[in-house]
């Protein structure tokens, strides 16, 4: 007796068979994806900070309309992509949270000379989540010693810049002594962030553009930590000598230092930092 | 304090190993000798751990710790604090992860026992519990030590899932792979290199305990 | 009238060695003393050994030791081989590698002291002329060894009912001859019953007091041994019988 004639497999074949179909275009547009060698449009890869996710993508929307040339990124920890970039990543452009590791990349002369930039300062807040008792806005650093907050949460100030930032900021109020015990720490500020969104930490020190951002806008408060509470958080960006689009790459940083770039950088809680008057590159 | 790290491995990996082999030994029979015939979909469960990424995992055991799952509602209500962050919850998380190092290994040393012998241990008066002591035990000695080492060496080289629910603790929760990482991030390689030796090392040595035994160049009895 | 030691009504469907597929369909009685089962490898003998000892479960059908009742389809009775109190001899013999023969002599008496599991073991040992062996493993002794070993350690229980699975197959003649004297001499006094599966003529007349002849699953002679075997040359002689 054959299985399929049998009516109870029929629905269950149909199914397979669908299924199977379905895998198999799948597979197929993924082959057939075009790689676009014909158009006289570039692609460029940005390595950038995890913290810049939101700015970036609209940056590179406006880019991309306005030039043609496609910007695909990839976020993640600062120092991970130095250590990727030292070994030769192909990336195009770094944005990186920390300018010391832009630096010590242009020391190294892995940088086209000259285009190391100071695209905006970083600021960290004190954030809980929407359901925690403690009014975070009014109380400010205080909030923190509050018992109902028995786990904060901050980036590894071993290798994270806003880690270090968290840090300095717990010192200079005077109470890192007094949180210390209830510290814990992510790999990256966003890992600080999922901390206290799943709950397991009640409240975080994170990027004040994370906190704008959708995921944690509507998740919870926070309170803006004074920019002088911690060294200043300068972010920069280089274009890598390795670059093999230097023109379409330039022509980013152009558009992230023009007005239109600088705007969309505001708009997710960068500060930008005062300029030198020509914003023309120095070549 | 890369000491530390190492140490507070150790005893992670010692503790999720035995815990593993208490838990495993029940469950690798059930799933060698049991007549359920839905034995497989247990199996397939108990395997996850081998495919699925450790992010997966650390993920899904975050949102279980935190306060609005179940799990993590009733830990929190019996001791008072959240099992994310602490030793407890890597112990948890480890014992998840290496399940499978365990359990197939004992599975297919079970498998691997001849039946007669499971058989003249029964026509001889003995209970199950007794047969599986006296008889399958002891003749599955290699995979008992296979399993033993495996969740050993596994626990000891866990990062993903440590990372995704630890939060770095210095003495709790900063296990050597993740010092390892936290020097890379910081650019000291040197210590990097010596905390990678170190665990290479013992991972080499674990791995070659288990061929040793399962080829035999050393066995509590002769060959049968 | 005493009932039979053993009787076995058993209905199971067994594969022989190749892929053909039998049905064992038999109804037998054993009484006290040695009976030989007899037949060609693949008559069904092992099965139905199986299905005696609890290691097996039959179709259908039902097997009874004495007055116990050890399995029964209609009644949904089975009781687990290790609740069945009888003594087996596998044709592998199955002797425990890792235990010395001493601890797999007294392996089934759990239920004593050590100090008498101890001397029981070594008495049967030595009455099967094995104490030599005790403190060795099974991979350490011959094969003549091993099987002494295996007798002692089913007999060394005081069983009712001792199954053997062509348990002297692998041995030369002089040392089977030399252990058939044994096992007969040891069970003269004691009266088993004693279901002795084998396909040699030789170890047939030597042992049997009755003798049941299976080929194919059923049932095909039975009686004193000279009679059967008449009957089974009677039959094939008449082409009837697989050689």
């Amino acid at each position: 007796m054959p299985s399929s004639a049998h009516p109870a497999f029929a629905p269950r074949l149909i199914l397979c068979i669908s299924s199977g179909c379905g895998i198999l275009a799948a597979l197929l547009a993924l082959f057939a994806v075009p790689s676009g060698h014909a158009s006289p449009a570039r692609e460029i890869t940005v390595a950038a900070a995890a913290d810049l996710r939101l700015a970036m993508q609209e940056m590179a929307a406006q880019f991309e309309k306005q030039t043609g040339h496609h910007v695909s990124a990839v976020y993640g920890s600062s120092g991970n992509f130095f250590s990727q970039i030292e070994s030769g990543a192909p990336f195009d452009l770094f944005f990186s949270a920390d300018v010391d590791y832009a630096r010590r990349l242009e020391a190294a002369g892995r940088a086209e000379p000259g285009t190391l930039y100071t695209y905006a300062v970083g600021r960290i807040v004190v954030w809980v989540p929407a359901n925690s008792p403690v009014d975070v806005a009014r109380r400010g650093w205080a909030a923190l010693l509050d018992p109902a907050i028995g786990k904060i949460a901050i980036a590894n100030p071993q290798h994270a810049p806003y880690g270090r930032a968290a840090l300095a900021a717990l010192k200079s109020a005077g109470i890192f002594e007094k949180v210390e015990a209830k510290l814990v720490y992510g790999e990256n500020i966003s890992q600080a962030a999922q901390f206290v969104q799943s709950g397991n930490a009640q409240a975080g020190i994170l990027a004040y553009s994370l906190a704008l951002s959708p995921p944690l806008k509507d998740a919870g408060r926070f309170w803006l930590v004074p920019a002088d509470a911690h060294p200043p958080l300068e972010q920069a960006a280089i274009v890598l000598k390795s670059s093999r689009n230097k023109e379409a790459a330039r022509a980013f940083l152009d558009f992230v230092k023009s007005p239109a770039g600088r705007a969309v950088l505001e708009k997710y809680g960068f500060t930008i930092p005062p300029q030198p008057p020509a914003v023309p590159e120095r070549r | 304090m890369s000491l530390e790290a190492l140490y507070l491995s150790l005893r992670l990996a010692a503790l999720v190993s035995l815990l593993l082999l208490a838990a495993g030994l029940p469950l690798a029979a059930w799933l060698a000798f049991g007549r359920w015939r839905g034995r497989f979909l247990i199996e397939a469960v108990v395997a996850l751990p081998l495919v699925l990424p450790p992010t997966v995992l650390g993920f899904y055991l975050l949102l279980a710790m935190g306060p609005r799952s179940p799990l993590g509602r009733i830990w929190h209500s019996v001791f008072g604090h959240g099992l994310a962050f602490t030793f407890e919850g890597l112990v948890v998380a480890s014992l998840l992860y290496s399940l499978p190092f365990t359990v197939q290994p004992l599975v297919s040393a079970f498998r691997s026992v001849d039946p007669k012998l499971l058989q003249a241990s029964a026509v001889l008066g003995a209970s199950r519990l007794r047969t599986f002591r006296r008889v399958v035990l002891p003749l599955s000695f290699s995979g008992l030590v296979t399993a033993l080492v495996l969740s050993f060496a596994h626990t000891l080289g866990e990062f993903g899932v440590v990372l995704m629910v630890g939060g770095n603790l210095p003495g709790v929760t900063r296990t050597v792979s993740i010092a390892i990482y936290d020097s890379v991030e910081a650019l000291d390689y040197a210590a990097a290199g010596r905390l990678a030796l170190v665990l290479l090392l013992i991972s080499f040595s674990a791995l070659a305990v288990v061929y040793a035994v399962n080829r035999r160049v050393w066995s509590p009895w002769s060959a049968r | 009238m005493t009932p039979p030691a053993v009787s076995a009504r058993v209905r199971k469907e067994y594969r022989s060695r190749g892929a053909t597929s039998f049905l064992l369909d038999v109804d037998l009685e054993i009484p006290q003393g040695f009976t030989i089962l007899f037949g060609p490898s693949g008559a069904g003998k092992s099965t139905l050994l199986d299905c005696i000892a609890g290691v097996t479960q039959p179709d259908a059908g039902r097997i009874a030791a004495g007055e116990r009742l050890l399995f029964d389809s209609a009644a949904r009775t089975n009781l687990p081989p290790q609740k069945r109190q009888l003594a087996c001899v596998f044709q592998s013999l199955a002797l425990f590698p890792h235990l010395t023969i001493e601890e797999n002599v007294a392996y089934g008496l759990a239920h004593l002291p050590p100090a008498e599991r101890r001397e029981r073991a070594l008495e049967i040992l030595e009455s099967f002329r094995a104490g030599h062996t005790a403190a060795r493993r099974p991979g350490e002794i011959s094969g003549g060894e091993q099987q002494r070993a295996a007798l002692a350690r089913s007999l060394v229980s005081e069983p009712r009912v001792l199954l053997l699975d062509e348990p002297l197959s692998a041995l030369d003649e002089e040392v089977k001859a030399g252990i058939v004297e044994d096992l007969r001499g040891w069970n003269a006094a004691r009266r088993l019953a004693i279901l002795y599966v084998t396909h040699s003529r030789e170890e047939a007349h030597a042992l049997g007091e009755r003798m049941i002849a299976l080929d194919a699953g059923r049932v095909v002679a039975e009686g004193a041994p000279g009679e059967v075997l008449d009957a089974l040359s009677a039959r094939r002689a008449a082409g009837r019988i697989r050689s």
